[in-house]
């Protein structure tokens, strides 16, 4: 239930920056993604004083409760929702096209988000990590696939590129590593 | 067509601020670098923040060198020299909030994140960078310092430094 919970969230943040940077270019044109990049900005800096807070092991009223309902608790308060933010506002800034923007704010929300939801119940263990399902990884990538309507062929690519890279025992948070791959994989295809 | 947020706003103390952090980032970055190892850093972290640092700079001027994104010297007020780089991602804002990232969980963090937020906000109110500018240059400060950190040094988000 927690991960269900955790995963939730986590795909309505990507999709709400999703419905977000539409509302905001339908707003103010080509402007509207740094007005979105600001209102990120803003947001992480807010995240990085409560973060600091609680790296101070300080009593933070709703927020602690809201951690507690969202976050793993492995003594590393909110880093997840930190790399999210980030992850979000890399990709608002590095990508210069709104398309890819879509395309890899889908893969990192419902890729990410399906692959550990399903995977969880997945039963064939990848043969390099012990840890993550052959389900995670197809859901990962099924997840990702509509990101073809956003910018073709390349969109799929990417998410085939993402659900490989993810199913490793990478040492950082997926919630960077994806959009990172999603920058990369673009800049290749052309974004 | 970019735009520079905060070029409506016309202030006296913050433009003496913002000239004077535009002129000196390099001398903040050596003195802040240095409270940062000695006061800090000197009992674990030290090597993990100098090469941190190292990597930082050399990832500003390799993005900066791909996206070869010109400045928008028009945009340049209150005498600021248009500088010769180019412009994506904001190296100001990248070495400032790499000292914000690192000191995360110290006495030094409310310091370094005012400084941090006041060099991002000049940035825009010169109009020597745009927001994405900015925001690109964040999101390489924070990422430098915890990559090597995770990566080389395999410590990941502790406690302070």
């Amino acid at each position: 239930m927690f991960e269900f919970r955790r995963q939730l969230a986590h795909i309505a943040f990507g999709l709400g920056v999703m419905l977000l940077l539409h509302v905001f270019l339908s707003a103010y044109g080509s402007a509207g993604i740094e007005k979105l990049e600001m209102l990120l900005v803003g947001l992480f800096l807010i995240g990085v004083i409560l973060l600091d807070l609680k790296l101070k092991e300080k009593r933070l009223p709703l927020i602690d409760e809201a951690l507690e309902i969202l976050e793993r608790q492995d003594g590393l308060p909110a880093h997840g929702a930190f790399w999210y933010v980030l992850g979000v506002l890399a990709l608002l800034s590095f990508l210069r096209d709104a398309n890819f923007m879509y395309a890899s704010l889908l893969i990192l929300a419902l890729g990410d988000g399906l692959s550990t939801l399903l995977g969880q119940f997945g039963r064939m263990k990848l043969p390099y990590n012990s840890e993550k399902t052959f389900e995670g990884a197809l859901a990962f990538f099924i997840g990702g696939l509509p990101a073809y309507f956003f910018v073709g062929a390349g969109g799929a690519l990417a998410s085939a590129v993402c659900a490989l890279i993810e199913s490793f025992k990478i040492d950082f948070d997926d919630n960077f590593v994806v959009p990172l791959a999603c920058i990369v994989i673009f800049k290749f295809v052309g974004a | 067509m970019p735009t520079h947020a905060l070029l409506d706003l016309d202030l006296p103390a913050l433009t003496w601020l913002a000239l004077l952090l535009n002129n000196t980032i390099i001398w903040y970055a050596v003195v802040f670098l240095f409270l940062l190892v000695v006061v800090w850093g000197a009992r674990c972290r030290a090597r993990c923040i100098l090469v941190s640092f190292a990597v930082l700079l050399v990832a500003i001027y390799a993005v900066k060198a791909y996206y070869h994104e010109a400045r928008d010297c028009d945009a340049t007020r209150f005498g600021a020299e248009c500088p010769w780089d180019y412009g994506f991602p904001s190296g100001h804002a990248a070495i400032s909030f790499f000292f914000v990232g690192a000191s995360m969980g110290t006495p030094l963090f409310a310091f370094y994140f005012i400084v941090g937020a006041l060099v991002s906000l000049t940035r825009l109110y010169l109009g020597v960078h745009t927001i994405t500018q900015v925001a690109g240059g964040i999101v390489i400060g924070m990422a430098c310092y915890y990559f090597v950190d995770k990566v080389f040094y395999n410590r990941g988000w502790k406690k302070g430094i």
